[in-house]
């Protein structure tokens, strides 16, 4: 595979979580920062309940 | 900062991670690090109220960047469920952030091999238990990616699809098996209950996957983790690891072919019996070479009964 520079945190409110900042399929993801720098990322399955349904 | 040291004898990498000697172990139920930080409550590791999966750089890493990463993955904020408990929705939905920290992960220069893992139970060395899986981004190619490649060029194409067509052939210790993911209690198993989750079709990592077949594989783990639990009645402990297509670039030591890799998971219980564990000895450690007290078709017999039980 291709190599390219680590994404980086974005800068900003420590502990502050972002604007949704990008996806995974049905996963909204949102980045931010903890106290001591380290990256946190939460994510959220924004599908609702009739897209859960499961095949019979 | 971790260092590298290569054992020449064995051909290894060692790695020296000594900050992680004061790692958080075993704390009271009530200063759980991977809790949701409640109002008014000391802050947590992830400072929210509640979440559904959080992912964050490991406090007491064994790599980090540039020479790595290690990364927590929580999967739910409810202290007390388990990767089996999980709503399927939320186990499938864990499968993509695997996706999603595969690909970023693999994006980077510094890491040739991104490995998923979850320790279950104090038995494997848990020190949290609060249902939480981790990623290394090894900065190398680790012993065992190198040596499933090697098999790949033993066996004269991909070993794990070669080995699944063993299996389905053989049937006796298949356990279970949906549209797009087989599992199997290996036939050279090295652990009592040793299973292999084995995606059906040719799929290096979980970048490659459609995603019914995510949604397949979540539902493979989740029956097999139930089983495990009904086994002897009572939580299970493993060690279950993500096998998948190395990320080094192409220029790297062990860089895997195009298309080369073949996503499974592997899961490693310790215990032989209810009660009895088994121990990495004299002929493990020294030798290299697993002594088993059980024959996989047997246990593959009592883990098909299991997961029947839990249904």
């Amino acid at each position: 595979m291709a190599g390219k520079p680590a994404e980086q945190p974005p800068e900003g409110d420590r502990s502050e979580i972002d604007q949704q900042s990008g996806r995974e399929g049905p996963l909204a993801i949102s980045r931010s920062q903890k106290a001591d720098g380290r990256a946190l990322i939460l994510y959220r399955d924004d599908r609702r309940a009739d897209e859960l349904e499961r095949p019979a | 900062v971790s260092e590298l040291r290569f054992e020449e004898l064995r051909g290894e990498q060692v790695v020296y991670a000594i900050q992680r000697q004061d790692r958080t172990f075993l704390p009271a139920r009530d200063h759980c690090p991977l809790d949701p930080t409640r109002p008014g409550g000391a802050e947590t590791e992830i400072p929210f109220p509640a979440f559904e999966i959080a992912v964050f750089d490991n406090r007491f890493p064994a790599f980090e960047a540039p020479e790595g990463a290690a990364e927590v993955v929580v999967y739910t904020d409810d202290h007390d469920a388990s990767f089996a408990t999980l709503a399927p929705a939320r186990a499938e939905a864990l499968m993509w952030v695997w996706r999603h920290r595969y690909t970023e992960l693999g994006a980077r220069e510094d890491i040739d091999y991104v490995y998923i893992f979850e320790n279950r139970g104090v038995e494997v060395g848990v020190t949290l238990h609060h249902p939480h899986g981790q990623i290394y981004g090894y900065p190398f190619l680790p012993p065992v990616a190198e040596r499933e490649l090697a098999a790949d060029a033993r066996l004269g194409g991909c070993a794990p699809c070669a080995l699944l067509q063993r299996e389905l052939e053989d049937g006796g210790r298949v356990i279970y098996e949906n549209d797009g993911v087989v599992v199997y209690v290996p036939y050279a198993a090295r652990w009592a209950y040793e299973a292999h989750v084995v995606m059906r079709e040719h799929r290096a990592s979980v970048r490659d996957c459609k995603p019914e077949e995510l949604r397949m594989l979540a539902e493979a783990l989740q029956t097999l983790t139930h089983g495990y639990d009904a086994l002897f009645d009572r939580p299970f402990p493993y060690v279950m690891a993500v096998h998948q297509a190395p990320t080094a670039a192409a220029s790297r030591p062990g860089a895997a072919a195009a298309g080369q890799g073949h996503l499974h998971v592997e899961f490693y219980p310790p215990l032989r019996t209810a009660e009895k564990l088994k121990y990495l000895a004299g002929s493990e450690q020294g030798a290299g070479t697993f002594i088993s007290d059980t024959l996989p078709e047997e246990s593959a017999a009592k883990l098909r009964e299991a997961i029947a039980r839990a249904g």
